[in-house]
């Protein structure tokens, strides 16, 4: 019925224990991809391949063997990954934040007090108070529902955790906390994160692995230095660069200087723009008037 | 989903039943329900099926969709049939199943019944097929407003049954939206015990309708803030206007009625 294809010729391979972020501009594909990570979408044409799990194309004619083998990829691939959708009123259902938090533990055959236990240590993990467990979720606000769906993801304890948008709707103290609680679970606890993000920005600090997505296909995927040499590229994709980065690219430009391999924290590029300056002055005889000069360059 | 729900959607085509006034429509609804409740004999549902496909015919609309609108009920229908071939015992006796006998009464009432069922959905479809939600409401509202003087609001009726309608495929959307949540986070039904399947299906209706409440409370408060207020008096874009066609068509639905009623006499 549906001539479009949401998504075509697309390939992607993520590491495991990696912490992945994936961007492209709205209606590239990028919800659509994840949510054939746990199979509530599945492929028409090519095939997937999750951990130990397979999932060829879905035709709606497969017989019935195939559709029980199906179901029990689909049962323990879900187990394993767990899915953030991008709007958390269509994630939450149950009548308690309780509920919905130990609904995925129960399915995947914790007891009621393990599944009780596991929706509290998520709750906390994301800073939900504990008088928000008995209210109905769609009384929360719109930031305290966001982190109920984290949470109700999180308590279930999947190796891989896919969370589209997840820092939309929470203030900047929350967003900042969520990308770390996120990069700890990946550092720490050999978790695989892949986010969907609009803000470059914020996950420069934590991702070692992009994606960038642009009308369904993936036209760039590597690390950050990857990503960073080919502004062309992300801007056809739409994506717009943040101010630091711009003017990093422009100071490689000006001094003629590569580009770090990779980002840079605020401190390491000081250290390397102070290079940058040096190099520069030492190259121009140390004259203090080039310094200077380079100084005002950066200020331009 | 939204391709398996057809009941109570519009399907634009273009046709003179769909630029009928709604009115027209839903008055010669009701003569063919006294039609059909009329239809006893095999050559009534000969007459009132001919009837209904020449008026499938002139919507414009493939068979296919009126299909889909009888098939969700499907099941009472069998039931039906079922039900008249085990227990009526008129005419003669055709065909000894085990213990049953199947009567030729029993079968001609059974399928009388099945057919009267059939055609009568098929044509309701059609009105919501060839009707904007809109103007079915509208055309609602005008021919209740004689009620008015016994202090009935049409106005409030009609939105009330237009919303309904609204919501149909709104619900539904809802209940697979909740269904992939649920999913999503483990829920697997293969396996699992018939009774323990239909206790998880059940469950999902909770949700649906707490979902539904507040969808209606959402579209009550946007409504306000765009200046609905009940019963005060409200223009149309579109008002209604009763053309000779509009006449013509409900003069045509006499033609199976005055049938039903000369064959159910004789
Ligand atoms: N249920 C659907 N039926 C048909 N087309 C859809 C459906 N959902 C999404 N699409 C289309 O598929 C394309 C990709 O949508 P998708 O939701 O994956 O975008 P996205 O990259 O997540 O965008 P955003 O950043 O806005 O969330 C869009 O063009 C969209 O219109
Ligand atoms: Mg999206």
């Amino acid at each position: 019925m549906f001539s479009r294809l949401g998504l075509s010729d697309l390939t992607v391979t993520l590491k495991e224990k990696s912490f992945t972020a994936i961007i492209g501009a709205s209606g590239s594909g990028k919800s659509t991809m994840l949510q054939h990570l746990n199979g509530l979408l599945q492929p028409a044409e090519g095939s997937l391949a999750i951990l130990n799990f397979h999932l060829g194309p879905n035709t709606g004619k497969n017989g019935r063997s195939e559709r029980k083998l199906r179901a029990r990829t689909l049962a323990g691939l879900r187990k394993r990954v767990g899915l953030v959708f991008q709007f958390p009123e269509q994630q939450l259902f149950e009548a308690t934040v309780q509920d919905d938090l130990q609904f995925g533990p129960l399915n995947f055959g914790y007891s009621k007090q393990e599944a009780a236990e596991l929706a509290r240590k998520a709750a906390a993990l994301l800073g939900l108070d504990d008088s928000l467990l008995q209210r109905s979720p769609f009384e929360l606000s719109g930031g305290q529902m966001r982190k109920a769906a984290i949470a109700a993801v999180l308590a279930a304890d999947p190796d891989i955790i896919v969370l589209d948008e997840p820092t939309s709707g929470l203030d900047q103290e929350s967003r900042k906390e969520l990308l770390e609680l996120l990069h700890n679970l990946s550092r720490l606890q050999g978790k695989t994160i892949i986010i969907v993000t609009h803000r470059l920005e914020e996950v420069l600090p934590y991702a070692d692995q992009y994606v960038v997505i642009h009308h369904g296909k993936a036209v760039v995927q590597g690390n950050s230095g990857l990503l960073l040499r080919q502004p062309e590229l992300l801007a056809e994709a739409g994506i717009v660069l943040p101010p630091s980065i711009r003017l990093m690219l422009a100071l490689s430009e000006q001094f003629h200087a590569p580009l770090p391999e990779e980002y840079l924290n605020p401190e390491k590029a000081a250290a390397w723009i102070k290079g940058l300056l040096l190099n520069n002055a030492a190259m121009s005889g140390g004259d203090l008037y080039a310094y200077k000069n380079g100084v005002r360059a950066i200020h331009r | 989903m939204r391709t398996r729900m057809v009941f109570g959607r519009y399907i634009d085509r273009d046709s003179w039943i769909h630029r009928l006034d709604p009115r027209s429509k839903m008055t010669a609804m009701l003569l063919f329900m006294c039609a059909i409740f009329l239809t006893d004999s095999y050559a009534a549902v000969l007459v009132m099926l001919t009837f209904s496909l020449f008026m499938i015919k002139s919507t414009n609309i493939p068979l296919s969709y009126f299909a889909r609108a009888v098939k969700p009920l499907l099941f009472i229908i069998l039931f039906i049939v079922i039900f008249h071939l085990a227990f009526e015992r008129g005419g003669a006796r055709f065909i000894d199943v085990g213990p049953f006998a199947i009567y030729a009464g029993g079968l001609e009432k059974g399928l009388i019944s099945a057919a009267r069922m059939v055609i009568f959905v098929a044509l309701a479809a059609m009105i919501s097929f060839t009707t904007e939600p809109d103007r079915l409401t509208q055309g609602l509202g005008s021919m209740m407003k004689p009620l008015r003087a016994v202090g009935f609001h049409p106005e409030k009726a009609a939105l009330m049954v237009g919303i309904a309608l609204r919501f149909i495929p709104t619900i539904f959307e809802e209940a697979e939206r909740i269904w992939k949540a649920q999913l999503s986070r483990g829920l697997d039904l293969t396996g699992k015990p018939l009774k323990q399947r239909a206790r998880l299906i059940l469950s999902l209706m909770v949700p649906v309708m707490a979902g539904a409440f507040r969808r209606a409370i959402e579209l009550a408060d946007s409504m306000e803030a765009r200046g609905y207020r009940l019963g005060a008096p409200r223009s149309a874009i579109h008002t209604l206007s009763w053309k000779a066609r509009d006449t013509v068509f409900l003069l045509l639905f006499l033609v199976p009625l005055a049938s039903v009623v000369v064959i159910s006499i004789n």
